[in-house]
């Protein structure tokens, strides 16, 4: 990922389910603190309900931390959840909408990744853990597919990794909400 | 939020649940419960529950929603979801969640006058 400089951090532990909900007030917190819309916050903690959700129910223990980032561009906030579980096999396939190993409605990562902007995924199959960073920028009031965006999409796309990395940045969803410039 | 602290409450024939803010999955578990438990007990057509202070539907708790609300029509019921939230509907569509046979209404009160009613035919 690119290199930005981070100003605040912020860990949760995740032994238990009740946990979900104590890294959902986490990332809340953390997220309206930096000024993402309403809308937004929903996202970016819904989407760390899914991944903690996961790390709960195929690792059983794990943790997640949360961190403030800043570049030249702006700002925005990664989550990083890490645990020693099984890992995943086929990360393709797992990022597939409608995947499921575990009963569930298969929406955890995909849906994840949908409601983020960046997302990339690091897992060795056979107990040496996974881990799954996603990040969402504050969006500026500039308008879709302007040179800025179209420039700033191009340098926050992730490197491509060797086997398993799934990194995209949703561009679709850049600059659609105005929110004020960050200073 | 524990799962105690969830009342059930009966409006002439139907049944109303505020669902908590930020529920855990048990909360979420034991309210599907309870209301199954309500529903046998009383002579009701139908439940509203009524979402409009919850700030994150994720996938579990839609899933189950769903499913509450196909076991409460399996036992003769109809299910209102009401009062979800413009952030929290736009987030659920995105993540990719689907809320088929199920019946929504903008508030409690609408959820209400729908099944006095009896306008919730799709």
């Amino acid at each position: 990922m690119k290199a930005a400089s981070y100003t605040g951090e912020g860990r949760e532990y995740i032994n238990a389910e009740g946990d979900i909900v104590t890294i959902r007030r986490a990332v809340r917190k953390a997220a309206t603190d930096l000024g993402f819309t309403a809308t937004d916050v929903t996202r970016v903690v819904t989407a760390a309900s899914e991944l903690a959700r996961n790390v709960h129910r195929f690792a059983g223990s794990g943790h997640m931390t949360w961190r403030h980032l800043r570049d030249e561009d702006g700002a925005g906030i990664e989550l990083t959840f890490r645990d020693e579980g099984p890992g995943i096999q086929n990360v393709e396939e797992a990022l597939a909408p409608g995947f499921t190993t575990a009963g569930g409605l298969g929406m955890g990562l995909s849906g994840a990744k949908r409601l983020m902007d960046e997302m990339d995924i690091q897992s060795n199959p056979g107990g040496k853990g996974t881990v799954v960073t996603v990040r969402k920028w504050l969006k500026k009031p500039a308008t879709l597919g302007s040179p800025q965006i179209k420039e700033r999409s191009g340098l926050k796309k992730m490197p491509e990794r060797s086997g398993t990395n799934a990194a995209g940045r949703n561009k679709a969803t850049r600059g659609k909400e105005g929110t004020s410039p960050v200073t | 939020m524990t799962a105690e602290s969830i009342s059930v409450i009966k409006v002439r024939d139907i049944l109303m649940v505020t669902v908590p803010p930020e529920p855990e999955d048990e909360t979420i578990s034991a309210l599907q419960m309870k209301v199954l438990e309500e529903m046998e007990r009383h002579e009701v057509k139908g439940l509203v529950l009524d979402i409009s202070t919850v700030e994150t539907l994720d996938s579990f708790f839609a899933r189950t929603l769903v499913e509450t609300a196909h076991m409460v029509a399996l036992m003769g019921g109809v299910t209102v979801i009401a009062g979800m939230r413009p952030a929290v509907a736009i987030t659920a569509t995105q993540l990719g969640l689907t809320f088929d046979n199920l019946f929504t209404a903008l508030d409690v009160d609408r959820a209400l006058a729908m099944l006095e009613e009896g306008r919730y035919e799709i």
